[in-house]
């Protein structure tokens, strides 16, 4: 009666040549899956329609193909799945710069200065893309809010005390390699 | 001292009140503190905002999806129980007659339970148009009008696609027909490889072997069930309940 159309390689080839055409069919594909966990678990279609794009971005991204082991429109779910339910973790937690506004100048007169922040962000971003891929996990976590339990738990990390080191450490590599960049010296006087 | 594990864990919340006090005490003289204090603000502010820069390729995803969404809002049409569903499911029938049997008997079976916990899934599922999406939304009419044959068929052509969607629903045609043995194969081979439909498959799964009288397994998969606190999670635990009694 029907005939299959693409195959698992036809795909996955899809998502790196960015074809709109087998992207709307992969979004087709696997769309009752999607928006039926998403929206069983908090979410609305809008959530899954998210979800199922920020799929597609991991997919893309990722520097070497995938070899699949198993159908593609299974990978995908499983990605959309893990997604969403960082997407749930990371609702519950709030972003660690957020706090402490009580003590310390508000962060958003400060971002109003767009010019010299734009600047500053470029910088500290130059250095976060240099530092080694788990340290960039480790702060990306800290930096949304997760405690050090929770980054144990998501990173897979032998302990807390373990977690609680490899943030500090990471973090202490960071900022010095920001402070080395004569940029920031000029730029840090927006501050 | 190192100021900044002591800054970071200002802005975790991990510093003890003292420690704290101290440090805010601090901030009010030492320029070099304060400038140290907002540069780890900014940092983390910039890391938690930051996201790949794909943004031409978000855009057009953001295009097709809502493209997508368009074309599912406008060509949907809301599923109803049909009357095949609600009347003369072939199952309900024959297991009607074993549960009316059945209620001179003080025992509750598992034929019973099927009767009285059983409904067809998707009440509430949608129909799609689309060109690209023939197939998809002709099994779905096929399996919503009750044609569970051609339903079967149309599904199975759609396994090398999505193995999940197309076994569960394999699944849920057979249990319409009556054929539990041929539901639970079906159910227990898409058990392995479900992601999306883990919890209906293991629930229909589950009434299978109560269908069937293998009360062993479908105790495992009730109780596995009742503790996820999935939406059939009551279901499993009042089943389970009259098992025992």
């Amino acid at each position: 009666m029907f005939k299959r159309k693409y195959t698992d390689s036809e795909l996955l080839d899809a998502v790196y040549s960015r074809d709109s055409k087998l992207i709307k069919y992969i979004m087709q594909l696997v769309w009752e899956q999607v928006s039926n966990i998403v929206m069983e678990n908090s979410g609305t279609k809008e959530d899954a329609m998210q979800v199922m794009q920020e799929a597609f971005i991991a997919i893309y991204s990722k520097k070497e193909k995938p070899i699949l082991v198993s159908k593609f429109s299974t990978y995908f779910i499983a990605i959309c799945k893990n997604l969403w339910h960082f997407e749930l973790r990371k609702r519950k937690v709030t972003p660690v710069y957020q706090m402490l506004t009580d003590e310390i100048p508000e962060l958003e007169s400060e971002i109003h200065e767009k010019e010299l922040f734009e600047k500053r962000r470029r910088l500290y971003l130059k250095y976060f893309n240099k530092i080694q891929k788990v340290c960039q996990d480790v702060l990306r976590l800290v930096a949304i809010g997760f405690t050090n339990e929770h980054i144990t738990t998501e990173l897979a990390f032998s302990s807390v005390a373990y977690t609680k080191n490899r943030k500090s450490m990471c973090n202490k590599k960071l900022l010095e390699m920001i402070k080395a960049d004569p940029e920031y010296k000029e730029l840090k006087y927006g501050l | 001292m190192d100021y900044d594990k002591k800054i970071l864990q200002l802005f975790t919340n991990e510093l003890d009140p003292l420690h704290r006090a101290e440090l805010k005490a601090e901030l009010v003289n030492n320029e070099g503190l304060k400038e140290d204090v907002k540069l780890q603000q900014e940092v983390l502010y910039t890391i938690a905002n930051h996201e790949e820069d794909y943004s031409d390729f978000r855009k057009q995803l953001k295009d097709i999806g809502n493209e997508f969404i368009t074309e599912e809002d406008s060509k949907k049409s809301s599923f109803k129980i049909n009357y095949w569903l609600a009347a003369a499911s072939v199952v309900v029938v024959i297991g009607l007659g074993s549960y009316l049997g059945l209620l001179r008997d003080a025992n509750y079976t598992g034929n019973q339970a099927f009767v009285e916990y059983y409904s067809p899934y998707g009440a509430d599922l949608t129909v799609r148009g689309g060109e690209q999406s023939g197939s998809f939304n002709m099994a779905f009419e096929l399996y919503h009008s009750g044609d569970m044959n051609n339903a079967i068929e149309a599904f199975n052509e759609l396994r090398e696609e999505n193995e999940e969607l197309a076994g569960f629903f394999t699944g849920l045609c057979y249990l319409e027909l009556g054929e539990i043995k041929e539901a639970k194969n079906e159910l227990e081979a898409t058990r392995n490889i479900a992601i999306f439909y883990e919890e209906q498959v293991k629930w229909y799964l589950a009434l299978c072997h109560l269908k069937l009288e293998e009360y062993k397994d479908a105790e495992l998969l009730l109780t596995q069930i009742m503790t996820s606190n999935n939406k059939y999670a009551k279901e499993a635990k009042d089943i389970l309940a009259k098992l025992d009694s």
